[in-house]
């Protein structure tokens, strides 16, 4: 070795691989490393090279101090691994299906709760989707990433079987999903019919503060609804445990449908769904032909939802008496 | 590691090449330590046999056997330069000589096809 730097650069190069490793293994990595460029060194000089280059091929053959290290102290050279990768994305995938149209439906109730402009919904529900994506893909990673640099990390998760195969072309996580979204979606509805209760968002030219529907159908309209909607997203539990939608469960899932739409459209037809003078208000703020549109919008949309209910639940059983054979 | 691209067939055939060679440097380590070496030696000693190995492949791997048990170390501070000699152990001997067999095997078996698919 020379002497000419007071530090040479086999030392830094030394030095640059085992202050990666473990302490334990520092010295005698050390050691042989160093015995190991001087080896070469000595052989490169002999065939005709400066001592000086003969190092720097020397160490440019053991390439990136970093690499080297890892593979010394055998650390993988990646932040997930095969064994790991799939179950990554498996879970990401489901994560953001599953959370951001929660929060994406949160940030708008609020912020439709505290009459912002729609302008202002937008803006915070795309930066609150952004955050939860960027946090969900981080910390997901992080575990991850611990989990396949630990011993039986893998095992986390259970085997691939055959079964699998069958769930997948099954259709059954498409019926799962569907069951998460009705819930969710009635959760919510659920939520905004009591928040708009309690917090009275709509506030009269007199200065008071009412809520959107006329409290007066918390006598019997609004806990009706709400106990037909439960019973039927339970219809579609039990049919899902059951595995299969007889065209009993689809006449009730009608029935329900039929039961909840046709007193809601009497109720926007007699004008008595929204709180007492809210139409007045809408009509004079904006313009008198106003509420009527909305009126027929909504009575469209339950006409609508019912038609859909329908076909989708006869289809369902009629795929499911298919499939009995 | 990623595939080659097949737009570059010499590119290709280092990547299969690589496959191939995968794991034969352990046999052949193995197998030319059971007279003890250093680290330079043993890639000298192998070039020389025609085992083609990086020396940031051979010196991880050579610890990696140690801690497996097919290897021992011993430090040699007879001459002005120290150096870590390994020798083969029994366990890393068997396992060399068996794995040499298999290799055997499956060298006369791509024989075998190769002489079916001329005929």
């Amino acid at each position: 070795m020379t002497d000419s730097h007071i530090v040479t650069l086999s030392d830094r190069y030394v030095l640059a691989v085992t202050r990666r490793l473990p302490e334990r293994n520092r010295t005698d990595v050390a050691g042989e490393l160093r015995a190991l460029i001087a080896d070469d060194v000595d052989a490169r000089t002999a065939s005709g090279v400066t001592t000086e280059q003969a190092e720097r091929d020397a160490i440019e053959s053991l390439g990136d101090p970093a690499r080297l290290a890892a593979s010394y102290a055998n650390r993988p050279l990646h932040l997930i691994g095969p064994r790991l990768y799939v179950q990554w994305v498996n879970l990401l995938r489901l994560l953001l299906l599953i959370v951001l149209p929660f929060v994406a439906g949160g940030v708008i109730l609020a912020k439709l709760i505290d009459d912002a402009p729609v302008g202002e919904i937008a803006v915070q529900t795309l930066g609150v989707l952004i955050g939860t994506v960027v946090h969900l893909c981080f910390w997901v990673t992080v575990v991850f990433a611990v989990l396949d640099r630990v011993d039986g990390g893998a095992s986390a998760f259970e085997e691939w079987t055959a079964d699998d195969l069958v769930e997948e072309f099954d259709d059954r996580w498409k019926q799962r999903w569907a069951l998460i979204t009705s819930s969710s979606w009635l959760a919510i509805g659920i939520v905004a019919l009591i928040s708009q209760h309690l917090l009275e968002p709509i506030v009269t030219p007199a200065g008071e503060r009412a809520p959107v529907f006329d409290p007066q159908l918390w006598s019997w309209w609004l806990p009706y609804a709400i106990v037909v909607a439960v019973v039927d997203v339970v219809l579609g539990v039990l049919a899902y445990r059951r595995r299969r939608w007889t065209m009993v469960d689809a006449s009730l899932a009608i029935v329900l449908a039929i039961a909840l739409a046709v007193p809601f459209i009497v109720l926007v037809a007699r004008e008595q769904l929204f709180t007492p003078g809210l139409i007045e208000l809408v009509a004079t703020a904006t313009d008198a032909s106003i509420p009527r549109i909305v009126g027929s919008v909504l009575i469209a949309v339950a006409i609508g939802a019912v038609l859909w209910r329908s076909i989708d639940v006869v289809l369902l059983a009629a795929r499911d008496r298919r499939s009995e054979g | 590691m990623s595939p080659a691209s097949t737009d570059d067939p010499a590119a290709l055939e280092a990547a299969h090449l690589q496959e191939l060679r995968r794991g034969t440097v352990v046999v052949a380590a193995l197998l030319a330590l059971r007279e003890p070496g250093y680290g330079y030696a043993l890639l000298e000693h192998l070039a020389h046999a025609g085992i083609e190995v990086d020396a940031n492949t051979l010196y991880p791997l050579l610890r990696r056997l140690e801690s497996q048990g097919l290897l021992s170390s011993e430090w040699n501070t007879d001459e002005s330069r120290p150096r870590k000699f390994y020798l083969t152990s029994a366990a890393g001997e068997a396992l060399a000589l068996s794995l040499l067999g298999d290799a055997r095997r499956t060298v006369d078996a791509l024989e075998r096809l190769s002489e079916g698919g001329a005929s």
